[in-house]
């Protein structure tokens, strides 16, 4: 019978942490955290992270930056204003936004994001920019709203907020961040909100929602002045979450059940269903990538229930745990 | 009929709860209550629940800790109401009612 040299021509090393560019197959011993790991080609999986702080949790969170140094911000209920940062294994409480809100559209990094709109009784047109360290109140929207959504791999200075809830009625305005000002540009060509969203200022994509009573299964991408509708979703739902670019994003979550667990990959071409999250979940925060996602809090059935769960989502070479298998 | 799927009750400790080699190897699903399901006559679900200090439960039981923890939500979605709400602008403020789950055996 083989063993590990002879296959991979070295014996398994003791490294005190990870080694930098593993390559699949390779096994270590991490004297760090005095674990045994392996490298492997995942085919997509979600693994749980850290909690939240808040123990009972949050739903209609903004999140954004990538999946080991993520923000999320506000939340309900109560409406909050509390901001925490994920640094791959734990939250962190840090300064609070201005204004309590939820259901914002975000978009930025870790250290350098916004957040516009948003719910608080009944919604606003605020915007504030995050520095790393403080929230700044901005330049307000033009339209007031609440549940829009946002271009979540733009930046402080270039970003989207498109569609959302605006007291009566569902919003299908599009406005642009400059770093200044919004500026109303082109509608969506199905109001809704409470749905997902990816991509940046100038190549976003949208997807899911409520457009009346119930969810939707609408895309529609967005090239810098009009959108144009796509393939749709496989599973309509709204509270739907979304995380990536225009022709690589993922979406997550939603309701009605069953709906609230089931997670779908976007080729830029075609929506596939792939691994669902653990904690099926809806109207949840999240930040990453189409192959390094995060998803965080959200309501969960039975109605009304928060959580303060996290998920990370890999695609493609993975670390692993040896000894958990 | 030999039983696809296996219960217990584990609290979610955060990272390292599940890992990616065990959730590209297996399907958990999470219902309330800490209860998970994961696929019966399976090594690597044994081995999880194993590490998880899971409490084995029947699907009879796991159910049981479910339907409790909906019904007590679903009589206070009954009972929580405000003073010429429509049905509507409830379901707005509160999340539509809580649905039951079943478990599949």
């Amino acid at each position: 019978m083989s063993d590990y040299k002879a296959v991979h021509g070295t014996k398994v090393q003791n490294i005190a942490g990870d080694p930098p560019a593993p390559f699949t197959g390779q096994v270590w011993y991490n004297t760090t955290t005095t674990t045994a790991k392996y490298f492997f080609n995942n085919p997509g999986s979600w693994a749980t992270g850290g909690d939240l702080n808040r123990s009972s949790g949050r739903r209609f969170v903004g999140g954004t930056g990538t999946q080991t140094a993520a923000i999320c911000v506000g939340g309900s209920p109560p409406v909050t204003a509390d901001t925490e940062l994920y640094n791959g294994s734990s939250w962190t409480e840090v300064n609070n936004l201005n204004t309590a809100r939820y259901g914002m559209a975000t978009s930025g990094t870790q250290t350098a994001a916004i957040v516009g709109g948003g719910g608080t009784a009944p919604a606003n047109a605020s915007a504030e920019v995050w520095n790393g360290t403080n929230w700044t109140e901005v330049n307000d929207l033009n339209q007031a709203r609440r549940s829009l959504a946002g271009s979540t791999a733009g930046s402080s200075t270039a970003a989207l907020g498109f569609g959302g809830y605006k007291t009566p009625g569902i919003a299908n305005n599009t406005e642009v961040w400059n770093g200044t000002n919004w500026t109303e540009v082109n509608n969506l060509g199905t109001a809704r909100y409470r749905y997902g969203g990816s991509g940046t200022s100038t190549a976003a994509l949208g997807f899911g929602g409520q457009a009346g009573n119930g969810g939707v299964d609408l895309t529609e991408l967005w090239n810098g002045t009009n959108w144009t509708e796509v393939n749709d979703l496989n599973n309509a739902r709204q509270g739907i979450a979304g995380c990536g670019t225009q022709t690589a994003a993922l979406g997550f979550g939603g309701e009605p059940a069953p709906r609230q667990a089931k997670t779908e990959s976007w080729n830029g071409t075609n929506w596939t269903e792939v691994a669902d999250l653990g904690t099926g979940r809806y109207r949840l925060g999240a930040a990453g990538t189409n192959t390094s996602g995060l998803a965080f809090g959200g309501a969960i059935n039975p109605s009304g229930n928060r959580t303060s769960a996290t998920e990370e989502w890999n695609k493609g070479p993975t670390t692993a745990t040896l000894g958990s298998e | 009929m030999a039983k696809t799927k296996q219960y217990c009750v584990a609290e979610n400790w955060g990272k390292g709860f599940i890992e990616h080699n065990e959730s590209s190897r297996i399907t958990f699903k999470g219902y309330p209550g800490n209860v998970w399901q994961v696929p019966a006559h399976n090594k690597a679900a044994n081995l999880w629940i194993n590490k998880v200090l899971g409490v084995p439960k029947t699907k009879d039981e796991a159910q049981t800790i479910v339907t409790a923890i909906i019904d007590t939500a679903q009589d206070a979605w009954d009972a929580d109401n405000v003073d010429g709400e429509s049905s509507a602008e409830k379901i707005e403020r509160l999340g539509s009612k809580p649905a039951d789950i079943t478990l599949e055996e």
